[in-house]
């Protein structure tokens, strides 16, 4: 029955992310990703520097699709949509063999996949829900490992090692999680069996992985900038509220982290079960990784996409140690985790039409504004035109350029750059410049397209 | 095959085609260097000696028995390796087929030997320090050059690459590992700087497969401890230094790996440690003899401290490892990924897998893989030596391979890595990925290379500097010398040329012009000591100070008594501690002509003049350019045999004008150094005075081409 309603609850989200996928707008970060790595051509996509917007598995698969089929932004999110199924394919897996075919394995379910933050970038053109999705599925894989008698099989191990290295192919930020993930696993193997089988360990479940990513992302990393490589959040509190955005207002960031950490060692200390010990293993090692890098060589914390692993990470724990719990705790979390997954069954009702529209984002409507500029542009003959617009926009419009296509934009600059631009397309903080000599011929949300006084 | 017969070793039939080749070819250059030396270095003698060489061969072929060969290995694999083979093997053969445009190759590895031809013999090249590096390899270029010309020589090199390879799948067979062979191969067969110098007139690929082969003999012999075997590892380890300085090396390490098994296994050491040394030296020998019959020092351009003589000075040799060892701008941290990924700064790159090299390391639970790590650790020497990448080739096959045997057990590791090696060094995601200039196959022209174009078209189009050949070719006769500056391709010109940085005597006739045309260079300054007339035989200017760049120098030395300047001597026996070969140019009453110490000075260094007999002087002069400020000068005489004392230390300086112009006088002592012509390049340091001031120079604009400006001295 619960893998029943789970699968329905699934299939329904995954319908909705596609209708998502096709309607909204694009975002600056995917308008970035698509113009200066997804439109190259496909060996260049593996050599390029690395940024946080080159993650090379997805760009590839980007452009294989754009080749098969065309530009469009519902094209361009399908590889970010396979990647949701794969994500939603994974956390049933782990759920199943954390919680077999109990209610809190349809609760973990909930609280884990109807996240708003996880769904917003599971429509989107970012590799995050491939990578998320392997990750997972290592992690799955390991936990298994775990949970069965020794000796240790050779096969879970490498496919872990393999979709550890796909995770961080699609997305490099899980590189540090990835290596958390392996040591924790070590760890656990360790209290199972002091005698760790150190080739097979190396041969199976290191090597394999350190090779694909290597395969994907050594050229973009030898090439990247310093400052690519060590960017991030400032601070851990900065990272968490990233990972939390946009209901991020009230929450007090420096309790949740402490309760969090807190949980997370009581449970590597006390816990004697597999699963728990993994995925506190794995939080505790990957957050110590990335604070030595922070203070060491100045990397910052991860932030957004980067710190999506934690995400999905946190709740498992805490619904995995309820499970184990024999106390209090595990007699009441059936029943708060309900309550939980409740309560984000109805914040996933509840921002519905935002999901559905997109309406919060500034950049939604620029999809309609930028084919009303087409629209105009036809009009006056495709005349060459130059094209004003906000700063916040002007990625985005780039994008469109190709989608629609705009040929006849030969420039794109700021609002009030001089010549006059013949179009500008402003956000309402830039409208009072925006609209002096000019009359509004189009609004969509909350973009003006506006058009020279006749 | 003869030597292989005879020392009748226990190879399987894959390995002994690799050992024929190789040992082969050790022979036949060996043979091509006494034909050489004795004048007969005539394609129709290389034809028939070739011609008799293969007929002997055939004739002991046919009764010989067929050895077994190695253990098959799984049809995947086959496939994996057919695949890079050919499809690389066919980039490179296009390469290496298409004219020879290469830097070294068309400067000295080809120009040494098209020189060597027109001859007939190695002459006595003193002003070429590039002729006095072993040549074992250019000895087969010659034979290649003498009937196909450039192209030939390369396909030669080719052939060294193309057999490398199957020589390193061949060892990972015999040790049971055929999959890492395989990877190894790949990474060293597709490795860009492989390609491009494997199929170029270069000798760096042939040195590195004679060396694999060497590695390979010695992992037989420990196995099989057949003494038949030790012959010929010396003969490899032999063939490596004739084939490359830099991998000397070999030499030693065979030794020392045959010492260290003999001792561990209560072996006798001598016999065997014998064989092996006359094994080596009989490819050492010749070189090192000819080096020492032609300049004077049996490893030269190298220590000459040791073996000093005028041809090449120890600063020259400084100066010359010192260039080599540093890039302008390329520190030393990052220089791994300037010779993996980049190649720019180093002129090539081995290719980004092997950024996996850390990954090697694993290999050391093998006895195999404890081997190759150890090689590849030895064979990293010479990349201290040089910095460009091709110095990292020698060490490259045994980390390819131990990278292989820790691959080997781990699931898709290979396959995985021979696929992103092969994505990786195709030429057109290299371009994506490395420096712009790196030295690579960029690109292929089979209309080219198989001369659908005319070959000179090609060449005027993508290596026009070869228009100054054809230039020297037209405008010169056959019997001139002409000197530059900066080189031209020498290997596709017949006439000699003399470059002012290859030697000594070249920089010494660079110095010349320089000192005409740089007033600081002149003898304006004059540093003269008085002392009460007294009778003298044997005299001493000593130099006090040290300085790490300094060079003690003087256009002229003179000596006065009170009736003026002492007339120079034939008698009178000069001798200076250091480069005394060129000290009678302070007493040639020439001013652009000097002496110098060529090295630092330090403290000790001396002037000698013996007078043959006693004479009284009063004053002792020394006319000199500026470039010396940290020189401190004393003058001592001999009072008896082996016993000196000052006579003084505190000369007065004074300044001298220069009156004429010095240009004529620097052209004329190069024309009496057999100099006939001067080509000057629009580079080359006040290029345009030349030109514009050529009856002051006392030469005659003949022609131009690509901005080189030939001049015929007057």
């Amino acid at each position: 029955m619960a893998e029943k309603a789970a699968l329905l609850i699934l299939a329904a989200v995954l319908l909705i992310n596609i209708y998502a996928a096709s309607v909204h707008s694009f975002t600056s970060s995917e308008s970035r990703a698509y113009i200066n790595y997804s439109s190259k051509p496909l060996l260049q996509i593996f050599t390029l520097p690395y940024t946080a917007d080159h993650q090379v598995l997805h760009d590839a698969l980007c452009y294989v699709v754009v080749q098969m089929f065309r530009v469009t932004e519902f094209w361009l999110r399908l590889p970010g949509l396979l990647g949701g199924v794969l994500f939603f394919a994974a956390v049933y897996r782990i759920c199943h063999l954390l919680f077999g075919s109990s209610l809190r394995f349809l609760a973990t379910l909930l609280v884990l996949t109807l996240n708003p933050f996880t769904l917003n970038y599971l429509s989107r053109s970012t590799g995050v829900g491939m990578a998320a999705g392997f990750y997972l599925l290592a992690l799955e894989q390991l936990s298994r490992i775990l949970l069965d008698p020794l000796p240790l099989p050779a096969a879970p191990l490498w496919r872990a090692s393999i979709a550890l290295g796909l995770a961080v192919a699609f997305q490099f930020e899980f590189a540090l999680p990835g290596i958390g993930l392996v040591l924790a696993f070590l760890h656990c193997q360790f209290w199972r069996s002091s005698q760790l089988p150190g080739w097979l360990l190396l041969n199976n479940l290191v090597v394999p992985g350190v090779l694909v990513g290597f395969a994907f992302e050594i050229l973009p990393l030898v090439r990247a900038t310093r400052a690519s490589l060590l960017a991030g959040a400032g601070s851990a509190k900065v990272s968490a509220q990233s990972i939390l955005n946009p209901a991020s207002a009230g929450i007090p960031f420096t309790a949740v982290l402490i309760a969090v950490g807190a949980l997370t060692l009581w449970c590597l200390i006390r816990s004697r079960r597999a699963p728990e010990q993994i995925i506190s293993g794995t939080l505790l090692l990957s957050s110590a990784l990335g604070a030595a890098l922070h203070w060491t060589v100045g990397m910052g914390y991860p932030e957004g996409p980067g710190a999506f692993p934690y995400a999905f990470l946190v709740p498992l724990l805490i619904s995995a140690c309820a499970h184990a719990e024999p106390g209090w705790f595990g007699t009441l979390f059936p029943k708060l985790a309900l309550a939980v997954a409740l309560l984000a069954l109805c914040a996933f009702v509840w921002q519905l039409p935002v999901t559905l529209r997109g309406r919060n984002r500034p950049e939604t409507g620029i999809n309609k504004v930028a084919r009303a500029l087409r629209d105009q542009i036809r009009r006056t003959g495709n005349q060459p035109a130059a094209v004003g617009i906000s700063p916040e926009l002007k990625d985005i419009l780039e994008f469109y350029r190709h989608r629609y296509p705009l040929g006849a934009v030969r420039q794109v600059t700021g609002i009030q750059s001089s010549p006059a631009p013949n179009w500008v397309i402003s956000l309402p903080s830039d409208q009072e410049h925006a609209s002096k000599g000019r009359k509004a011929l189009f609004h969509a949300n909350q973009i003006t397209l506006f058009g020279a006084v006749e | 095959l003869l030597l292989l017969r005879a020392a009748n070793p226990t190879l399987f039939r894959e390995e002994e085609h690799f050992f024929r080749f190789l040992t082969g070819s050790a022979c036949f250059s060996l043979l091509v260097f006494c034909l050489t030396a004795v004048h007969q270095a005539k394609a129709w003698v290389f034809m028939a000696t070739g011609v008799a060489l293969i007929a002997a061969a055939w004739h002991f072929r046919s009764r010989a028995g067929k050895p077994v060969p190695l253990p098959d290995f799984p049809l995947f694999w086959k496939v994996a390796f057919w695949s890079v083979f050919l499809v690389y093997g066919t980039i490179y053969f296009i390469h290496a087929l298409a004219p020879e445009m290469s830097p070294d190759g068309t400067t000295y590895h080809l120009g040494l030997v098209s020189r060597y031809l027109r001859q007939q013999s190695f002459g006595h090249i003193t002003s070429d320090m590039y002729a006095n590096l072993s040549e074992g390899i250019e000895m087969l270029f010659m034979v290649a050059f003498s009937m196909g010309r450039h192209s030939a020589a390369a396909l030669v090199e080719f052939a060294f690459l193309l057999t490398l390879p199957w020589g390193i799948l061949c060892y990972s067979r015999r040790i049971g590992f055929p999959s890492a062979g395989v990877v190894g191969a790949a990474l060293v067969y597709a490795s860009p700087v492989f390609g491009i110098s494997g199929s170029s007139a270069y000798n760096d690929a042939a040195g590195v497969c004679i060396l694999f082969g060497t590695f390979y003999l010695l992992q037989i012999w420990s196995e099989t401890r057949s003494p038949r075997l030790i012959s010929l590892i010396g003969l490899l380890a032999g063939f490596c230094y004739a084939a490359k300085y830099t991998l000397f090396l070999a030499v030693p390490f065979a030794g020392c790996f045959l010492l260290f098994k003999l001792l561990r296994s209560r072996r006798p050491v001598f016999r065997p440690l014998l064989i092996f040394s006359a094994g080596a030296m009989l490819m050492i020998a010749p070189w090192m003899a000819k080096n020492w019959i032609t300049v004077r020092n049996p490893f030269s351009p190298f220590a000459n401290a040791l073996f000093s003589n005028p041809y090449i000075t120890t600063h020259f040799e400084q100066e010359y490892s010192d260039m080599m060892q540093h890039r302008e701008g390329l520190a030393a941290a990052e220089r791994p990924l300037d010779h993996i990924v980049a190649g720019g700064k180093t002129s090539g790159l081995l290719g980004p897998a092997f950024l996996l090299a850390p990954l090697a390391l694993l290999a050391f639970r093998f006895a195999a893989g404890r081997q190759l790590l150890l090689a590849s650790a030895i064979f990293l020497f010479p990349a201290f030596t040089n910095v460009e990448t091709r110095f990292l080739m020698p060490m490259a096959p045994f980390l390819a391979l131990a990278l292989g045997l820790a691959l080997a057990s781990v699931p898709g590791g290979i396959v995985l890595v021979l696929a992103f090696h092969a994505f990786t060094c195709w030429p057109a995601v290299i371009r994506g990925y490395s420096a712009p200039y790196a030295w690579r196959i960029d690109e292929i022209h089979p209309a080219e290379a198989f001369r659908l174009v005319p070959e000179i078209d090609t060449l005027h189009k993508r290596m026009p500097s070869v228009r100054i050949d054809e230039m020297l070719d037209r405008q010169v006769p056959p019997s001139a010398r002409i000197f530059c500056l900066s080189n031209p391709p020498e290997a596709y010109t017949s006439r000699e040329i003399v470059v002012m940085y290859e030697s000594a005597p070249g920089n010494q006739m660079g110095d010349f012009l320089n000192v005409a045309l740089i007033p600081d260079l002149q003898p304006a300054w004059v540093v003269r000591f008085a002392i009460s007339e007294q009778p003298v035989r044997r005299i001493r200017i000593v130099q006090t100070a040290w300085h790490p760049t300094d060079r003690w120098n003087s256009a002229e030395i003179r000596v006065f008594n009170t009736s003026g300047e002492v007339r120079r001597d034939p008698s009178w026996r000069l001798h200076a501690s250091a480069n005394p070969w060129n000290l009678p140019l302070a007493f040639d009453n020439n001013p652009v002509t000097r002496w110098s110490t060529e090295e630092p000075i330090r403290p000790g260094m001396y002037v000698q003049i013996d007078f043959g007999s006693s004479l009284a002087i009063n004053a002792v002069t020394l006319e000199s350019a500026h470039d010396q400020w940290s020189v401190r000068l004393r003058l001592d005489s001999e009072t008896s045999p082996g016993k000196w004392e000052v006579l003084s230390e505190l000369p007065t300086e004074s300044e001298r004008h220069i009156k004429s112009d010095l240009r004529r006088a620097a052209t004329a002592e190069l024309k009496a150094r057999g100099i006939t012509h001067l080509l000057i390049s629009s580079g080359d340091f006040e290029a345009q005075d030349y030109y514009r001031n050529q009856k002051l120079w006392g030469i005659a604009f003949v022609a131009e081409a690509q901005g080189s400006r030939l001049f015929r001295i007057l």
